[in-house]
């Protein structure tokens, strides 16, 4: 009991640094970036692919807010000299680990899918053009389908962006983004079994359940039903409570992982080192 | 007799740096003060003891509880207060004190109720409503004293708790150590570079130089006197009676604050003390045995060698 009433004012106290002015301000262009672009390229007549160009850029905005929220989470307090206030505390460290965590994911997922809303608003009635056996997938359930992605996207990746903040204090964030351009982008199209540890594939496998559509373009392309067709064929076809037990379970590990790498570790700051 | 904190061979480095070399160390119940110049290692035994750092070899425990094993145990017993202005931007005081509450695991209600009556202790009146970062040195530090102790700890390590503030604002907070010490029946860890906030309130004091204990040992048995002098006050006549004394073969001086010193070794010299002073004229105001003071021994043992556990 102990342990949740400390996460809780954990999450109490990060809830309240982000309602100050600057963080607020941070979000709100972030949740807008997304939208103002939409309505840009499709004023301008370039919206080729709306659903592929909303999924990009409410995808980027969820990782930039996990990077902004999650990689600092230990670097931030030795920084700011409370490291050894909060953790002369008996359940300090797991209270920084998980409070942060949880505040990570929420405002990374709230931010994401505000702009999601606001795209699937400024869009109208523009047709995505997405085909599932032939019949064409209603907006709203794509909305549903993009919401659920950027709500397991935000968990997964606060799990793992907070383990590397924890493992690396300078410049996690730098390291995050090259873990996330190496095992996220170029391990997930390698057809073989290294692709299967990157999260992005297990969310493409459920974007291809849920609405069966495979970016970059629309669905009733050929090419690009093969290339969905090849990559199944690659990966096999598993259900997609399989690609949802594979995310929840590295969310569960890599906050395992944490747990005990933050209990265990010493973080020495550079006064500590001169005595 | 169980110790408040008992340490055995403790050692700790930093890659090639040695912060502390085999420590060893009983410290009892009441409050100590911890002296020491700087890079002493003061702030890593303090960590120790909060098991914030690994030992590379020793054992010890704080409390009875085990150092390295029982590390959660042990800080929810102990109430640390940091040297550092580590003060959470964008809260106002009591959501401060409320936070460190509730980081102790304390419910919300109870941790906002605790927190109130801290601050009334601690004499944060409606500031407490104001954020943080506008405080005055003086009223950060209350905060931090009152985080330190709202959740109701056995022992209170206090890392240079008076730094910064005045003469009125010192006197109070030692005096709620105090009161918490011998009201309560608490014990604290004080470190420190002010020696007469020790000599005013410690009944222990540990001196660290080096790495090393140096010094380890009551306060009172430390002032003991090394030599038989007295001190004396007069009216007047300070010098004239310094003079007279010599001239009779009782060794005095002149202190810097105009007090005599005198060698007084039994009754016979007593007599001829007072002998002097009555046919001079001189009138005298007290006499009292010279204490040996704290900053002399602090002086010989950080300059000199090894006398732990004097």
């Amino acid at each position: 009991m102990g342990l949740v009433n400390s996460i809780f004012a954990t999450v109490q106290f990060e809830i309240l640094r982000v309602l100050t002015l600057r963080r607020l301000s941070v979000a709100v262009i972030m949740a807008l970036f997304p939208p103002t672009m939409i309505f840009w390229l499709q004023a301008g007549g370039a919206l080729a692919s709306p659903g592929f160009i909303i999924t990009l850029f409410c995808g980027m905005v969820c990782l930039l807010s996990l990077l902004l929220w999650s990689t600092s989470n230990v670097y931030a307090e030795l920084e700011g000299k409370s490291w050894a206030f909060i953790t002369s505390r008996p359940y300090g460290r797991w209270s920084i680990l998980f409070g942060k965590f949880l505040v990570a994911f929420l405002v990374s997922f709230i931010i994401s899918w505000i702009a999601l809303s606001l795209c699937m608003l400024v869009t109208g009635d523009l047709d995505f053009n997405i085909l599932n056996d032939g019949k064409e997938v209603p907006k709203m359930q794509v909305w549903l389908a993009l919401s659920g992605l950027l709500f397991l996207a935000s968990m997964v990746y606060a799990a793992i962006f907070s383990l590397l903040g924890v493992l690396i204090q300078r410049r996690a964030m730098a390291i995050a983004v090259v873990f996330f351009t190496v095992v996220e982008v170029v391990f997930a199209v390698i057809p073989a079994v290294v692709g299967k540890f990157a999260m992005s594939f297990h969310m493409f496998c459920l974007l291809t359940h849920w609405v069966g559509w495979v970016p970059p373009s629309a669905g009733q392309d050929e090419d690009a039903n093969e290339i969905l067709q090849d990559f199944l064929n690659v990966y096999g076809r598993q259900d997609a409570w399989v690609h949802l037990a594979v995310i929840f379970a590295m969310t569960l590990l890599s906050l395992s992982l944490a747990a005990y790498v933050i209990c265990k570790r010493e973080y020495i700051t550079l006064e500590d080192s001169q005595v | 007799m169980s110790y408040l904190i008992e340490l055995d061979n403790i050692r700790k480095s930093y890659r090639k740096m040695v912060a502390l070399k085999d420590v060893s160390l009983q410290v009892e119940h009441g409050i100590t003060g911890l002296l020491g110049p700087n890079g002493a290692g003061k702030s890593t035994l303090i960590k120790v003891l909060l098991g914030l750092v690994r030992l590379n070899s020793g054992s010890g425990s704080v409390l009875g509880k085990q150092l390295g094993k029982e590390g959660r145990e042990i800080r929810s017993l102990v109430g640390y207060m940091p040297e550092d202005d580590c003060y959470f931007t964008g809260m106002t005081g009591i959501e401060m004190v409320t936070f460190c509450a509730s980081l102790s695991g304390i419910p919300a209600g109870e941790a906002m109720r605790r927190s109130h009556e801290i601050l009334d202790f601690c004499g944060v009146q409606q500031e407490r409503y104001r954020s943080v970062e506008g405080y005055s040195t003086g009223m950060r530090q209350k905060v931090k004293f009152a985080g330190a102790i709202v959740h109701d700890p056995e022992l209170l390590i206090l890392d240079e708790p008076t730094s910064g503030l005045d003469p009125e604002e010192r006197e109070s907070l030692l005096n709620r150590v105090s009161v918490l010490c011998k009201g309560f029946k608490k014990s604290a860890l004080i470190s420190t570079h002010i020696l007469p906030d020790v000599q005013a309130i410690c009944d222990n004091v540990i001196i660290l130089a080096e790495g090393e204990v140096r010094v380890s040992s009551s306060l009172a048995e430390l002032s003991k006197p090394t030599s038989p002098k007295f001190m004396a006050t007069v009216v007047e006549g300070e010098e004239r009676l310094v003079a007279k004394l010599n001239r009779a073969s009782l060794a005095a001086e002149l202190t810097p604050t105009m007090q005599v010193s005198v060698n007084v070794s039994n009754e016979t010299d007593l007599q001829l003390f007072y002998q002097i002073c009555e046919q001079n004229d001189i009138v005298l105001k007290s006499l009292v045995p010279s204490l040996n003071s704290l900053q002399e021994i602090f002086m010989a043992a950080i300059g000199g060698g090894n006398n732990a556990n004097s």
